[in-house]
């Protein structure tokens, strides 16, 4: 046998390669972050440091749908409404939220027609939610030894949260915890107690096209209080029908509302006064909630992350900077296949994922653009001749190292697209993307092994090509989480920091859970608050959109991409204190437009999201009267003096 | 028989040697191999041959990657190094008939074992992989709602250099391209 031979040649090579490698790296290395003359520029208001946490996948009422404010405050949600009582079970005007099913066999439509009440919901099934604990792959794991081993930023009570909550219920099965689970009534209905607050539990879908359609907006609908005429009733019958996409694939034989694996879990909610969220709940009721923040664009992650970089969507190009058209199998297409009720023709993580919203001949465009086009006053698709745009997941152009993925298919090129890194560098202040488990990325880029949890498509920056092409750019403007520690410990934060959670701890369903999010937050906020710098900081807490969660609240059309569905913002900071809620229109791009404003900055680009003036309203605080509107978050602090702009 | 027995003792004995030094590497075992015995080897077709070099695609969950196995084999048993871009790492594992099942030990800060399993056809093996000691399945849910890639799936192709060396970035995939 020759195992020892082949091993010990191997390893002469490899040994050597190592050791001159690890030389070469050593010599090049720039100088740490923490080494580096951080400036400070006159900022309008107290704050020096702006931390954002960007958690994944709740919307505003299925976390605050029965949360009732402090004081005199008061808040939009289920439960103010009358949609739901005290106790999450159907208030007087449960019909608000009553969700229906359509038809939809020809070409794709935002708000289609045959409208159904559903009596009782499809059940909601458990998709891919974790069976049993596992020690290898996913969360939770069996022990906790092992838990702390793949999750370094958790502390105390909360690591006994990654060894519980399986649901003990195949995939894809309808999911028995849920009470009444196959006699729902036609709206929200509550995950707790039958689903405990520390359970796994399905992800809905939340893709751009479909979370159109689940929006249901038409100006046909329009009123004074919601001049969009968003009804938010097509949840349900856009998981049942279509789910997260047909990737290209011919409709599965056969087929019925449990096909997708979904169910209505879309219409899940928690009772935050009953126990639930109880993180969350303390953050709302001692600091700044506000109850009108939005997901920038309709659907998921990436292109949510992209456009808080961005204040845009990025578009497909041929990695140079110039417009180029994707593969025809990475265009969108959600015309309905012949003989199917919603199934998408195109559209998937592995298919669609592209649209050219400059063009109406191009599939699902006339019926954005063409809704954009009918309100008062008419709305600007912002879409770029010929471009392209991602409106869906795709993994950056780059990775970790700054090499080109090359691994899939699906990635989309290197973007040459201004960012607010570009922004902030231009006037000399300091930045910095906290990815948790970036370091393990890095020298794990295809995501083999299953402790590797970092997000490759919520950094805003893999996707730039100034950032990604230049090692000393990459190392300073992209680090782990265990650096955000010993810069908050320090007294070394930089003036600007992006934070993401791994895939354990970010909150997302199915392969996350809320309560981990909110340790991961609570470590944050502790060691902010016991600092230096907790008197020039203000820590923004959001979730990159809603998952796919149903949420009551206004939706305001500011662009083709979005926005979309409500979702949580906490703002925590010695000036945003005493469970204020805030009430004025915002969307990620408020974060960027606060940091632009404090800061004396311009704006990422002439068209940019961030150049949209602060809202005005009338009687209706909720609702913009000069869409499209942003509101920079300025009137959410108490700074004194300041005044909104 | 004599001399089989001692090419048997001989096999384990690399494949212990072969262990350890990885160990001394500093690659970390993270946990035991299963090993499946073959209980009459009389009435089971023989094992296929598979000893040599391959070159592997392997599709996880951020994409499809490169590598090279290099497999030695002793009847139905198996050990060898799996090269990629994790570096170079340790397998044991079995072979039985068609069907061929490997754990690869990957080292690093956070070590994990992949189990390989799939079926020789000739120069090609196809097949899937996950996670060891995965209970209830080894898919991730990505961040819009979909499965991806759970099945992980591999395949492998006979080298005709054996001295050839697949790992490194921007390698040719040579698994079916999806649509």
């Amino acid at each position: 046998m020759q195992c020892r031979n082949v091993y010990r040649a191997t390893c002469r090579f490899f040994g050597l390669a190592a050791a001159l490698l690890s030389t070469v790296v050593n010599l090049v290395a720039p100088p740490s972050l923490a080494a580096e003359t951080r400036k400070k520029l006159t900022t309008a208001t107290p704050i020096q440091h702006v931390i954002v946490i960007i958690g994944e996948n709740r919307s505003f009422d299925h976390v605050y749908g029965t949360y009732q404010p402090v004081g005199n405050q008061t808040v939009s949600n289920l439960l103010s409404k009358g949609i739901v009582t005290g106790d999450g079970k159907p208030g007087p005007n449960y019909a608000l939220a009553q969700q229906n099913s359509a038809l939809d066999q020809t070409t794709y439509a935002i708000s289609p027609a045959g409208k159904a009440a559903y009596k009782p919901l499809p059940p909601a099934m458990t998709a891919g939610a974790p069976t049993a604990p596992s020690n290898a792959d996913p969360a939770p794991f069996q022990t906790a030894a092992v838990a702390k081993l793949a999750e370094p930023d958790l502390f105390g009570k909360y690591y006994r949260f990654l060894t519980t909550g399986a649901t003990n219920l195949p995939k894809d099965t309808i999911d028995t915890r849920i009470r009444n689970v196959h006699k729902l009534s036609d709206g929200p209905f509550r995950l707790t107690p039958g689903v405990k607050y520390d359970d796994y539990a399905a992800s809905p879908v939340h893709r751009f096209y479909q979370m159109w359609q689940q929006t249901d907006c038409s100006t046909a609908n329009a009123t004074t209080n919601n001049p969009s005429g968003c009804l938010s009733d097509l949840f349900s019958w856009v998981e049942v029908t279509i789910g997260a996409g047909s990737n290209g694939n011919p409709q599965p034989v056969p087929f019925n509302n449990q096909t997708t694996g979904e169910g209505s879990t879309a219409l899940g909610m928690y009772d935050i006064e009953n126990g639930d969220a109880p993180y969350m709940k303390y953050l709302a009721d001692n600091f700044t909630l506000s109850d009108n923040m939005h997901q920038s664009v309709m659907g998921g992650t990436g292109a949510n992350h992209i456009m808080f970089g961005y204040a845009d969507a990025i578009w497909y190009s041929d990695g140079n900077g110039s417009i180029e058209t994707p593969p025809t199998n990475q265009i969108e297409n959600p015309n309905p296949d012949q003989g199917t009720n919603n199934w998408y023709d195109q559209d998937g993580y592995s298919g669609g994922s592209y649209s050219n919203c400059s063009d109406l001949t191009q599939p699902a465009v006339p019926a954005v653009v063409n809704y954009l086009q009918a309100l008062d006053p008419p709305i600007s698709p912002r879409c770029a001749t010929g471009a392209f745009y991602l409106l869906n997941n795709y993994d950056p152009g780059y990775n970790g190292d700054g090499t080109l993925n090359t691994f899939t298919q699906f990635a989309i090129p290197p973007t040459s697209q201004p960012h607010i890194g570009d922004v902030l560098s231009a006037a000399g202040l300091s930045y910095t993307y906290f990815g948790e488990g970036w370091d393990l990325y890095v020298t794990d880029p295809t995501e083999a092994n299953p402790y590797d949890r970092y997000c490759t498509i919520c950094n805003p920056f893999q996707y730039a090509s100034d950032i990604m092409t230049n090692q000393q750019e990459r190392e300073t403007h992209i680090q782990d989480t265990n650096n955000l520690y010993l810069d908050i410990a320090n007294g070394n934060l930089p003036a600007v920091s992006i934070v993401k959670p791994d895939g354990f701890l970010d909150g997302h369903p199915s392969s996350s859970k809320l309560d981990l999010f909110e340790g991961f937050v609570n470590r944050i906020v502790d060691q902010v608050q016991n600092s230096s710098e907790w008197q020039s900081t203000a820590i923004f807490i959001t979730f990159d959109e809603g998952g796919g969660y149903y949420d009551s609240g206004y939706i305001q059309p500011v662009d083709f991409f979005g926005d979309g569905t409500r979702i949580p913002l906490l703002i925590v900071s010695p000036y945003s204190t005493g469970g204020v809620i805030n009430h004025s229109y915002a969307d990620h791009v408020s974060i960027i437009k606060f940091i632009e404003r404090n800061w004396g900055l311009g704006t990422i680009g002439p068209s940019t999201r961030d150049n949209f003036p602060n809202p005005n309203v009338g009687t209706n605080p909720y609702v913009p009267t000069n869409s499209p509107a942003l509101d920079d978050l300025f009137d959410a602090f108490n700074f004194g003096r300041e005044k909104k702009k | 028989m004599i001399r089989a027995s001692r090419f048997t003792l001989l096999f384990i004995l690399s494949c212990f040697v072969m262990v350890a030094m990885l160990s001394a590497a500093g690659q970390t075992q993270a946990g035991q191999p299963q090993t499946v015995t073959v209980s009459d080897k009389r009435s089971q077709p023989e094992p296929a041959d598979v000893a040599g070099a391959w070159q592997v695609s392997w599709t996880v969950r951020g994409g499809t990657e490169p590598g090279t196995l290099r497999l030695q084999q002793d009847g139905a048993k198996l050990c060898g190094t799996f090269q990629d871009l994790h570096g170079l790492s340790s397998l044991t594992g079995t072979v039985d008939a068609k069907q061929i099942s490997f754990d690869v030990q990957f080292g690093g800060a956070h070590p994990f074992t992949i189990r390989f399993i799939g079926t020789v056809e000739e120069s090609n093996i196809g097949g899937t992989s996950g996670a060891v000691g995965v209970v209830g399945g080894g898919a991730y849910l990505g961040h819009a709602g979909e499965v991806v890639h759970p099945e992980h799936p591999w395949a492998a192709k006979r080298l005709a250099n054996p001295s050839a060396q697949a790992g490194e970035s921007g390698s040719k995939s040579i698994l079916p391209t999806k649509n």
